[in-house]
């Protein structure tokens, strides 16, 4: 018998003992066995010698007679081995009781001995015809109660691979459930860290500390230029309100700005006026608003805010689309002070 | 962090200012990069880091009081242990998993927004262990508005110095009307008092910005002796005037020492209000009928004239009534907004409103003393609209929500 040694340097290559190529020369060559002699050979020597029907084994000496459906590719590198496992599975075939297929466990174990006294002997060559002769009885004998094993183990090998199928579907799901509820949490978790986030660096006195710093550093700067706010273009027109009480006032965050320490995005911020001992009192106390880059108009051509007035439950309610409109103007000049490319660094 | 540009003065302003707001945002990203070992931080080591930096600021003192969704302590800066702040802990509740719970937010994201001497200033932010929010508030050690009122024994003041709170109330709302906020809970106990005598506009949990055309919003707001008739028929669409007409409660209340229209449940309220002041009709508030929970009672109250007001209110004079008239007007289109609210004839008129330094307070040590303790009563008392704020809680207060709040 042929040993079949695996091809493991480039020197040492598998030579079909049929047809003499190597694999050096054709490395996807397969070789193929018969169970009738196990004599290897290359598939192209399978397809070329069995295509037309059973044929004699061409390797010098043996001359079984051999079927290509039977040929298959080895499992095991050792052929001796390939051979046992296929002597045992042939003959589990026959031989498929089990314990209470007998009526005592004597006669079981004695079944058990028997049978594994004929597999040793078919392996090493001991009394086959025999052993084949007996082995073919015994099926005859037991056809029914073979087949109806057969049938049961057949089921338990469902069964047993049904199992594995749900179980391995069940921990797929319950993968990906896992994997999924991880991934939520993530995400709630960063939502919930972004706010945080957010808002601590809103008001975080350190951050506005040095941010104020570098504004008064900028002021300086400015006031030292003395650069009108024309120099900004377009964009620096004043509109009405020449209040005269706030002139000569410094710049700077002023009234609650200070106590708060933070603002916001279009929002209006309180303009001081001087106070004069005992005058009218003003109930806005001294506080108005200021619009430095827009004015509002009286009315602003906007349909959807001004069919609003119009509309059932709206007006009734006390909800004004003229409230709409101003808001709309504030939230749409809030970025006017504001250059686009630092904010975004 | 934009800038507004109503708060820039002519010069420089975009040199200044605008530098000054980009730096406050890069600042972080900077600090994001590389700590001092040279090795990158994380986000999250980020805000650990700044939340802790804040947390740690802050030592907190005694319980002050409770109110519906938070516990508020007194707390002071560790650098100034004779520094004085509020720290509000937002209670964690069931449906916000995240420790934040929407009013919360509704009230961190308008108190970093309003920033006058009539709104509380809220110093900080931070989370505790338990993920609970605690908003680090100016401490206002004298109470609020509502005891001062009902201390008819202890206190006593007059039309000037009802002016003077009066005014400062109409401040802050008309603060938060120009920036767009309605507050939706104005009432005594929500109008604390500075040490300076100020009064100060706060607890901004129900708090929203004006609504976008069609977008509904929940009628279940402002605690009930002090909801408008609209909320009280269910609008869905409103303005600032819900505001005024709380203010307008509020001066009543002031004016008498007890709540004005004291319903006992809302239906109770609606009767209160046509007793009061008149039953809604199509020709005093055209398109009332529309209103979804609209009722048109049988027996209709006709509008209560001047006179009858003046009995009631006559000592804060003529002016005083018609300012006070003209806020609880039925129709929310015809009541006066917040800006004509100040800028009626009554401020200008005798007698001055007093000066904040000289008005009546609950004296000093022994009134903060009593404060925790008048808190935690009213925390109780408050039983009856906890409801109410609960459901309106729940929602969510974004703008372009299509949830109704
Ligand atoms: N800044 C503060 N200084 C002193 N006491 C405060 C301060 N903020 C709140 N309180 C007191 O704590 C209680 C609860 O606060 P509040 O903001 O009204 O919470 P809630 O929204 O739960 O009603 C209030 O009754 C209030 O008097
Ligand atoms: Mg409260
Ligand atoms: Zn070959
Ligand atoms: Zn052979």
């Amino acid at each position: 018998m042929p040993s079949a040694r695996r091809p493991n340097g480039i020197d040492e290559s598998v030579i079909c003992p049929v047809c003499k190529s190597s694999t050096y020369l054709n490395p996807n060559m397969i070789f193929k066995v018969n169970p009738e002699c196990y004599h290897k050979m290359c598939d192209s020597c399978v397809e070329r010698i069995f295509t037309s029907g059973p044929a004699p084994c061409p390797v010098a000496g043996c001359g079984k007679t051999l079927r290509k459906n039977r040929f298959k590719i080895p499992r095991f590198e050792d052929l001796a081995v390939e051979r046992e496992c296929d002597i045992r599975a042939r003959v589990a075939q026959i031989l498929n009781h089990s314990e209470a297929d007998f009526d005592s466990l004597r006669t079981y174990n004695d079944y058990e001995e028997w049978k594994e006294e004929l597999i040793m002997d078919l392996v090493s060559g001991n009394n086959v015809q025999e052993w084949e002769r007996k082995l073919k009885e015994h099926a005859k004998e037991n056809q029914e109660s073979i087949k109806a094993n057969a049938r049961h183990e057949e089921d338990l090998r469902e069964q047993v691979k049904e199992d594995e199928r749900v179980r391995i579907e069940r921990s797929e799901l319950s993968r990906a459930e896992a994997q999924r509820e991880f991934q939520e949490e993530l995400a709630e978790r960063e939502a919930g860290r972004k706010e945080v986030i957010n808002k601590i660096l809103n008001t975080n006195s350190d951050v506005l500390r040095v941010a104020k710093e570098a504004e008064s550093v900028l002021q300086k700067r400015a006031a030292a230029r003395n650069q009108p706010s024309t120099a900004n273009g377009t964009m620096g027109v004043t509109s009405g309100s020449g209040d005269a009480n706030i002139t000569g006032k410094t710049t700077g965050s002023v009234g609650a700005a200070k106590s708060t320490g933070f603002s916001i995005s279009g929002l209006k911020k309180i303009q001081p006026q001087t106070k004069e001992v005992e005058k009218v009192y003003d109930a806005f106390d001294g506080l108005s608003l200021q619009f430095k880059y827009y004015s509002l108009a009286e009315k602003y051509f906007h349909p959807r805010s001004n069919a609003v007035d119009k509309e059932k439950g709206h007006a009734s309610g006390g909800y004004l689309g003229w409230d709409y409109q101003r808001r709309a103007q504030m939230d749409a000049h809030a970025g006017l002070g504001i250059f686009v490319e630092e904010e975004k660094a | 962090m934009a800038i507004s540009p109503n708060n820039l003065e002519p010069q420089n302003a975009r040199e200044t200012k605008a530098p000054a707001a980009a730096k406050l945002k890069s600042l972080p990203v900077r600090r994001n990069q590389v700590d001092s070992a040279g090795k990158i931080e994380t986000g999250a080591d980020l805000t650990e880091h700044l939340n802790l930096e804040i947390k740690n600021k802050y030592e907190k003192d005694r319980k002050l009081g409770e109110g519906t969704y938070a516990t508020v302590f007194l707390g002071h800066l560790k650098k100034d242990p004779k520094s004085e702040v509020a720290i509000k802990k937002i209670k964690v509740m069931q449906e916000y998993k995240d420790g934040i719970s929407v009013s919360a937010i509704r009230e961190i994201k308008f108190l970093q927004e309003l920033s006058h001497p009539n709104i509380i200033a809220m110093h900080d932010v931070y989370s505790s262990k338990n993920q609970n929010l605690c908003l680090v508030l100016e401490f206002l050690p004298l109470g609020d508005l509502e005891m001062l009122i009902r201390d008819s024994e202890g206190i006593r003041y007059g039309t000037a110095d009802i002016k003077a709170w009066m005014a400062m109330l109409g401040r802050g709302v008309w603060w938060c009307h120009e920036n767009f906020v309605l507050h939706r809970d104005i009432k005594p106990n929500n109008l604390l008092i500075a040490a300076n005598g100020e009064i100060k506009l706060a607890d901004f949990g129900l708090a929203r910005s004006f609504a976008d055309p069609y977008n509904r919003m929940t009628w279940n707001v402002i605690t009930r002796w002090y909801r408008p008739p609209e909320l009280l028929y269910r609008a869905r669409h409103y303005g600032g005037a819900v505001d005024v007409w709380s203010v307008g409660c509020v001066f009543a209340e002031l004016i008498l020492r007890v709540p004005y229209l004291a319903g006992t449940s809302d239906v109770d309220q609606l009767d209160k209000i046509c007793q009061a002041i008149g039953s809604p009709t199509e020709q005093n508030w055209p398109g009332v009928s529309e209103l979804q929970d609209y009722v048109k009672s049988e027996s209709i109250r006709p509008l209560q004239k001047k006179e009858s007001f003046l009995g009631l209110f006559g000592t804060v004079g003529e002016g005083g009534v018609d300012l006070l008239m003209s806020t609880l007007i039925l129709d929310p289109r015809r009541r006066v907004t917040a800006k004509q609210f100040l800028q009626h004839r009554w401020w200008t008129s005798e007698p001055r409103p007093t000066k904040t330094e000289n008005l009546p307070r609950k004296g000093g040590v022994s009134a903060r003393e009593k404060v925790g303790e008048d808190l935690k009563r009213r925390g109780g008392e408050l039983d009856n609209d906890k409801g109410a704020d609960k459901v309106a809680r729940k929602l969510d207060f974004g703008n372009r929500s299509k949830q109704a709040v």
